[in-house]
């Protein structure tokens, strides 16, 4: 290839990337979820560096183009619609210079528009290339037997890709299983996996052959056919893998979700047609070695487990890289096999059907066996087959009428009044109230709820003078949502947001009633959902919300308490970030021994714990803490690693709905109270516990409304102990139900299209079974009431699905 | 094109027919035939009855499903609910019962019954089913909660 060739390929490629980017930084921000949680908090600093370059950025990008255009400008055939282009993007770049698009886009179909927008000039580029490339395409030859001898290759190719796959993906599993303590993968288990894997990818290969084969009679001899065809399969394929992987993930709403997916496959098959276009050799390459080959594809496995293990958002970049690994392994495949072998018809079938029927005979998928499931932990690329075949454990329709009730951007909620004390008097007394919220917190790096911990001594000792509730369960998987809903002390519609906020907002109401001087962390969220008010004196002012860290909190804190007069009434709120997953890189390697947890995040709990300890003592030098009302806890919790898992995205796992919730109440709160600590809490509690605290009788009007902890009315236990609770997902369609006093889990997850079972006996880490058609059908009935009742409590149309 | 072309042609649209039903049906779950669909207009119209606080329609409702479906576990738990929810307590019991004999999630229905016999007043019977509860399902601290104080009130002493 020569060098004016690599470097047109290149600039290619660069301008494909830019488009690409540009779209995909417009769709995230489209999504209410991502906008509020990522962009708007930033996350990831180098999305705003690439917002706020983005107009500078665009005139190399316009150069590029133009000089990528200059080899279909001299043609005929493409000349009008070259200049045509470069005219559009200019005028667009122009635009964009004066008015830069990208840092002024924000959860609104404005980003989706331009995300559309962004990839015109690579749709418009795949058109004058396929224009070019189809003089190029010759028209074939075959006759019976090389059309036989086709197929066979074909199917060769694919069934030698799928034990190739399976052998790398299994090599890898059995190295990385050797550093973990998995009593169900010993040989015997390992072996069982190895068998399912071979049999899930037979499925999926042999699945490929006849979509590669039957698309080849459809393109026929003909150049036209074959082009079509192949372009519109690829398309299809890529529009297809888009929509599942991001398209569910961002919930693209309406008509823009199937637009997105096809508008991003044309863009990246285009991509991949003008790369080849540009790269212009026809001439077969010699394949590599099986041995090499092999060798690569256990690199490149290894690379996918690898990135994905570091940051990966709910198995998708695990995905996309298996399918790289599998189009690199047929590919070769391919390549490797004789193309003068006819296998006759009766093999092609046999060999056809036998992984299928095996399979389907076995139904080793019907909610994965535990082996099996402990052996995809360790296996992506087996993940993703079994995702492929596996039976749907949900229903459809559930899942439809799941996505239906979740995520109502699009819908016009007015705010209820969520009273919990209808006319609220002054209350007698007005102790200070500090709410922490600590962003990720799990309960058991907390000694209070784990004995083995060691390194928060500080906690410890809060936890002995304060009610620890030990069945605490947040109301929402997520932020979003679950910091919300502990202000206001209810369930929520799944919206975010509902604007006016105050209306919902038991918490402010309170503060308001008694006049309270708050001093507040106003964080992306509730920034935006709080009445602006004289009595607010902001802490971390000019931070950014990832930037809030509690110690700094704490000492800014004790400073302003300090200075405030003795007898005000005062509450303060934070949401320090130390520990959510993307700050933990930050803080490097950390000191000290923290054997058997994940020590990034121990050491930071450790590090505040020091820091929670001295505000404590601090406190009580002011001669605050004994009359204070002190809540500890955590808006959801976190997957550190469990099933291969980090993070919290849209998980309601065990990991992520149990929170840890301390409470401090003042000893004439407390003197005459038997508080029951160990029957199930949800974080919507907190606040109406606060109001109880404070003397106030709430009036429940459903059971949305959390309840008073410190009620222990017979008729308040009852329904702690034996009413099922219904969780949420903040960002997505998955929601769980908490039974048997916080002893069972049911999750529907509406996006994966599955659903879960955890049990637990009393100290015991909870155990996954297998869901029975009977619990699926009452548990969704759970689901399905609650969303009823919140639909009707707020007022919510009724949702087609 | 020749029949042997035409012949191995139809046998790989077979073939990938049979892929295609092989995938739906593995994707379709073990959703058995002979149950209603809770999400079918019918279904909805009972589980927004119930909602909105008009049981007797529910129960009427879920009574005519019942014909449809004789054998469906979640229709004799909708009518369990239903008739305990009226406070019909003997009935829900009964109802209880019924759900308990086809399903197979009884344990999690079990307080249900104890609960209807302790509400109609049989103390008793109450305990036993408590009991019954406690030996299917050891590790429910509910269980022993509920006989403890049934017996301490005095409502019933073995």
């Amino acid at each position: 290839m020569t060098g004016s060739r690599v470097l047109r390929i290149a600039a290619r490629i660069a301008v494909a990337a830019f488009c690409l980017m540009t779209a995909l930084y417009a769709l995230i921000a489209s999504s209410s979820f991502a906008y509020l949680q990522f962009l708007r908090p930033h996350v990831f600093p180098w999305t705003d560096t690439f917002a706020n370059w983005h107009a500078a950025l665009s005139w190399p990008w316009l150069i590029l183009l133009a000089w990528v255009v200059s080899c279909h400008s001299r043609h005929e055939r493409t000349r009008a619609l070259s200049w045509s282009l470069l005219s559009l993007t200019s005028v667009a770049v122009v635009w964009n210079s004066v008015y830069p698009i990208l840092p002024t886009l924000s959860d609104n179909q404005r980003s989706l528009v331009m995300a559309l927008a962004a990839l015109i000039p690579l749709i418009w580029l795949a058109l004058l290339e396929h224009v070019r490339a189809h003089a190029l395409i010759a028209p074939l030859e075959r006759s019976d037997e090389s059309w036989r001898r086709f197929d066979s290759r074909v199917l060769v190719a694919c069934v030698t890709a799928s034990v190739v796959v399976t052998a790398a993906f299994f090599l890898l599993a059995v190295l990385e299983r050797r550093n973990a303590f998995e009593p169900d993968l010993l040989v015997k288990g390992m072996a069982y996996g190895l068998w399912s894997s071979l049999l899930a990818h037979g499925v999926v290969f042999i699945a490929i052959f006849l979509g590669v084969a039957l698309c080849a009679r459809i393109a026929g001899t003909s150049p036209f056919r074959q082009h079509v065809t192949w372009t519109v399969a690829g398309v299809a394929l890529v529009a297809l893998i888009f929509d599942r992987l991001v398209g569910t993930v961002l919930s693209v709403p309406g008509v823009f979700r199937p637009l997105t997916a096809v508008a991003f496959a044309v863009s990246v098959e285009g991509t991949w047609s003008g790369v080849r276009f540009f790269n212009g050799s026809t001439k077969p390459r010699r394949p590599l070695s099986p041995i090499v080959a092999f060798g690569c594809a256990v690199a490149l496995a290894w690379l996918v487990e690898t990135v994905a293990a570091a940051a990966d958002w709910d198995d998708v970049l695990a995905r996309v890289g298996v399918a790289a690994v599998w189009l690199f392994v047929v590919t070769w495949a391919y390549g490797a096999t004789a193309a003068n072998k006819a296998l006759s018809l009766a093999t092609v079938a046999l060999v056809c059907l036998s992984p299928l029927s095996i399979w389907a005979a076995g139904r080793a998928v019907e909610g994965l066996p535990h082996p099996l499931a402990r052996y995809a932990v360790y296996d992506a690329s087996y993940r993703t087959a079994t995702s492929l075949v596996r039976s749907r454990s949900g229903n459809s329709a559930f899942d439809r009428y799941l996505n239906a009730n979740t995520g109502l951007g699009d819908v016009d909620v007015a705010p209820v009044n969520v009273d919990l004390v209808p006319a609220m008097d002054r209350a007698s007394r007005t102790p200070p109230v500090f709410l922490f919220v600590i962003d990720s917190l799990r309960r058991d790096y907390l000694s209070p709820y784990n004995p083995g911990v060691r390194f928060t001594p500080r906690i410890g000792a809060f936890a002995a003078d304060s009610l620890v509730f030990t069945n605490a369960f947040t109301r929402y998987g997520g932020t979003g949502l679950s910091v919300p809903a502990i202000w206001s002390g209810s369930a929520l519609p799944h919206k975010q947001y509902v604007r006016p906020f105050h209306p919902m907002n038991g918490l402010e109401k309170l503060l308001d009633a008694n006049g309270y001087r708050r001093f507040l962390s106003l964080d992306s969220i509730m920034s935006g959902l709080l009445e602006p008010s004289p009595l607010v004196d902001e802490l971390d002012r000019g931070r950014d919300t990832m930037d809030y860290e509690f110690c700094r909190t704490l000492n800014e804190l004790e400073t302003k308490l300090a200075s405030t007069s003795r007898g005000t009434a005062v509450f303060a709120y934070s949401l320090p970030q130390d520990i959510h997953m993307s700050r933990l890189e930050r803080w490097g390697t950390p000191d000290g021994d923290f054997n058997g947890f994940f020590a990034p995040y121990a050491s930071r709990i450790q590090q505040f714990d020091r820091c929670f300890g001295a505000f404590l003592e601090n406190l009580r030098k002011l001669d605050l803490y004994e009359d204070s009302i002190i809540v500890l806890t955590a808006d959801h919790g976190e997957m550190l690693g469990e099933n291969g898992q980090f993070g919290h995205s849209y998980h309601l796992f065990p990991e992520v709905v149990q929170v840890p919730l301390i409470i401090h109440l003042p000893q004439w709160v407390t003197a005459h109270l038997a508080v029951d600590t160990s029957s199930t809490a949800l974080s919507t509690d907190i606040t109406p516990t606060i109001y109880a605290a404070l003397g106030y009788q709430a009036v429940r009007h459903g059971r949305l409304i959390g309840r008073s902890l410190i009620d222990s009315s017979d008729e308040a236990l009852t329904e702690r102990r034996q009413t099922p609770h219904v969780l949420a997902a903040s960002y997505g369609a998955v929601y769980a139900v908490v039974d048997r006093d916080g002893r069972r889990l049911y999750i529907a997850d509406g996006v994966n299209r599955t659903d879960r079972l955890y049990e637990r006996r009393p100290g015991q880490p909870w155990t996954e079974r297998a869901v029975n058609p009977d619990v699926r059908a009452v548990q969704q009935f759970v689901i399905r009431q609650h969303l009823d009742e919140t639909a009707k409590t707020f007022g919510l149309p009724e949702r087609q699905y | 094109m020749t029949t042997g072309r035409l012949g191995r042609l139809v046998v790989l649209i077979v073939l990938a027919a049979l892929y295609g039903l092989g995938f739906l049906w593995l994707r379709s779950g073990a959703e058995a035939s002979g149950r209603a669909d809770p999400l079918s207009p019918q279904g909805r119209a009972i589980e927004l009855s119930i909602r909105d606080g008009r049981l007797s329609d529910a129960l009427a409702q879920t009574q005519a499903l019942a014909r449809s479906y004789p054998r469906d576990p979640f229709v004799k738990y909708l009518e369990a609910t239903i008739v305990y929810r009226l406070e019909r307590w003997a009935d829900a019991s009964r109802a209880w019962d019924a759900y308990i004999a086809v399903a197979d999630a009884s344990s999690a229905a079990c307080p249900m019954v104890a609960i209807a016999h302790e509400r109609a007043g049989d103390a008793a019977g109450a305990v036993e089913r408590y009991r019954q509860c406690a030996a299917a399902d050891p590790e429910d601290p509910l269980m022993v909660q509920a006989i403890e104080r049934l017996e301490s009130a005095g409502e019933f002493r073995p």
